[in-house]
């Protein structure tokens, strides 16, 4: 039995401007102290996605239509509150993108951790302190004693996202959500933060799920990747594959956009045209208008997820 | 590719902006000053492009405001075409800008939500008088927009109206207007999403060739620079630490620091997770800098040298220049 297993997932938003289909039949699993990424473009439904794991979307608009999230052999989609918030910050834990919105302002640190030890665990203040400053350390924050009580804006920004990590890490969840975790982060602060996300994995074994735009740090930190596109799920791979050989045509394009470090070439390759506006998704595959093998089928139908070998799935006519 | 050898049009002469900080009971007494930019030198030539690369806080986009005397500099010295920009009025200085522009990161915040695309490109002209008539300045705008990859049908359009990528085209067509001859570009395409940051970096090098445009490029993201610039200069805490060609910087790093800001870039290849040099700790606020050379503390080649005496920048061979007692060619580990 997997970790998590996500089967034809459908989050809708119910706006003024008409329905969104936010997230549109999206299947993946993950097995425990594995890494899975999932990329994609802004409004491609990356972050609805990892929120609707924990049925933290906004309701309304947003609503989980279709399909089902079972963690370790639960439905998450029809679970209780009462449930739920005994699975959150305890077995499931989310880091996000902007540590200093994350953190609470007028409390510590230390006591930020603490609380979901004592919620979770029902530890005494005192022994959930203690908890906190381990964690501190886990992550490698020198002096986790001071650092514990100290308030968010003391602490720099890599500190602050540490601390977040710590937070999360707290109760030992099988399944950690990191959602765009090192975006706000410069570059020598990004490489220790991925350092230690790839030392929990490997120590603790905890699941990770990753989402970014960063292709870079896909190829860095994750086993397999899930790349979306307008809410569709079009190709999903082990990432040696994804990177050596990619079969969606946007995956190609993405993968071609991004300049290399290494060699430097004449012109960018570019996808041409936008994402379309979420209210009006073109008929058929939604990344026919900007596709450069684009068929008369690909305007009517929607291609099917198709293996494809390898482990790999795509939804493209071309390769169906 | 190489920038063609020619007189620089912008020459840059030891760059200062120290910022006080305030403190006191009342907050009258100044206590302390920041240096955001502590003696920086560089030039740039028409048609080339120089990077300034260097982590938040380094100093970089204040380095790309003083160009403009956006931000006033507390010293050092601005040379554009011969003329010292520090010794113009505001007058003068407000007429000398018509040739220096500057783009922002953030189309959102740049372009004023309540005007139209034709007046926000227009503006430029308006101010320096630019255009005789109505007609010639509708005009102008609609080669700008064609310029640019827009088209006359969204002269009457909102910003909101457009993407991400279209709007910081709009921000560049504004730039372009009055024909300037340096463009200040501050991370012009880290807001957007990849397929359309490298539309926008192929459009930068289009119309560099087509009007031999001088850009300081700042940007944190080494790939985006690699393949646009032709020169670039790495700072650290409001200083220079490195500066040479591009293709001789990213083979060849002389600079500790430059060394670990490459190796931890991460590659869009999972054959290749590198081994890195993880730099620990963070940068040092900029309030507080170390003594002697800033980077010491991060160092992983520190010595007792290093703690006291600042290192200068200084020629290490191939036209390339860095600021360390102990400089020597690195390749990046693979």
């Amino acid at each position: 039995m997997s970790l998590l297993e996500v089967d034809q997932l459908q989050v809708h938003l119910f706006t003024n401007r008409g329905l969104v289909r936010a997230v549109d039949g999206v299947s993946f699993s993950l097995e425990a102290g594995r890494s899975l990424g999932i990329v994609g473009e802004s409004g491609c439904g990356k972050t609805m996605t990892a929120l609707a794991l924990m049925r933290l979307i906004p309701m309304p608009p947003a609503q989980i239509v279709g399909g089902s999230i079972r963690f370790d052999g639960e439905d998450v989609v029809a679970m209780d509150d009462a449930r739920l918030r005994a699975l959150r910050g305890n077995q499931i834990a989310m880091i996000y993108q902007d540590p200093m919105t994350t953190l609470n302002p007028v409390f510590t640190v230390g006591e930020q951790i603490a609380e979901s030890v004592r919620l979770h665990r029902h530890d005494g203040r005192h022994a959930a302190f203690l908890r906190a400053v381990e964690m501190l350390q886990l992550v490698g924050i020198p002096d986790p004693d001071r650092v514990a009580r100290a308030y968010p804006h003391q602490l720099s920004g890599g500190m602050r996202q540490r601390a977040v990590i710590a937070m999360a890490l707290a109760c030992d969840p099988k399944l950690l959500i990191a959602d765009e975790p090192t975006t706000a982060l410069d570059v020598t602060i990004q490489a220790q933060i991925l350092e230690l996300l790839r030392r929990l994995r490997d120590d603790l074994g905890t699941g990770i799920i990753l989402i970014t735009h960063d292709l870079g740090v896909i190829a860095d930190l994750v086993d397999e990747v899930v790349v979306m596109y307008a809410g569709k799920l079009v190709e999903h791979a082990p990432v040696r594959h994804l990177f050596a050989d990619p079969q969606h045509p946007y995956t190609q394009g993405l993968l071609r956009s991004v300049p290399s470090l290494d060699m430097r070439e004449h012109r960018l390759k570019t996808i041409d045209g936008t994402v379309p506006p979420a209210h009006a998704m073109p008929a058929g595959c939604r990344f026919n208008p900007r596709c450069s093998l684009v068929r008369e089928v690909c305007r009517e139908k929607e291609p099917p997820l198709v293996d494809i070998g390898q482990g790999s799935r795509a939804a493209c006519w071309a390769l169906a | 590719m190489s920038a063609p050898i020619t007189e620089p049009i912008l020459v840059v002469r030891d760059l200062r902006k120290h910022f006080p900080i305030a403190g006191g009971p009342l907050g009258f007494r100044t206590v302390g000053q920041v240096k955001a930019v502590d003696g920086v030198s560089f030039e740039v030539s028409a048609g080339e492009t120089l990077a300034l690369v260097g982590e938040s806080g380094c100093g970089k986009s204040t380095t790309g405001r003083m160009l403009l005397r956006l931000t006033e500099p507390s010293g050092g010295e601005i040379r554009f075409d011969g003329i010292d920009l520090l010794g113009l009025g505001r007058t003068d200085m407000r007429r000398r800008r018509r040739e220096i522009q500057i783009v922002f990161q953030d189309p959102y915040a740049s372009l004023s939500p309540r005007q139209r695309v034709e007046d926000i490109i227009a503006e430029p002209l308006d101010v320096n008088g630019l255009c005789e008539n109505a007609a010639a300045r509708r005009d102008r705008v609609v080669e700008l927009l064609r310029l640019v990859g827009l088209d006359a049908v969204h002269l009457r359009r909102y910003p909101f109206e457009f993407s991400g990528g279209q709007r910081q085209r709009v921000a560049i067509a504004r730039a372009l207007a009055p024909q300037p001859r340096l463009i200040v570009a501050d991370e012009p395409v880290s807001a957007l999403d990849v397929s359309i940051q490298s539309q926008v970096v192929n459009l930068m090098q289009d119309l560099q060739e087509q009007f031999r445009l001088a850009y300081v490029f700042i940007s944190h993201d080494l790939a985006v620079v690699r393949h646009i610039a032709h020169r670039v200069a790495v700072m650290y805490l409001g200083r220079l630490v490195e500066v040479g060609d591009t293709e001789t910087l990213f083979s060849q790093p002389h600079h500790p620091y430059t060394q670990a800001l490459l190796s931890a870039a991460p590659v869009a290849d999972p054959e290749r997770r590198r081994t890195r040099i993880v730099l620990t700790g963070d940068v040092p606020s900029p309030a507080n800098v170390p003594s002697g050379c800033h980077f010491h503390p991060r160092c992983p080649v520190a010595e007792g040298v290093c703690r006291e005496t600042v290192p200068v920048l200084r020629d290490v061979g191939g036209g390339q220049m860095a600021a360390c007692h102990f400089a020597k060619a690195f390749p990046i580990p693979v």
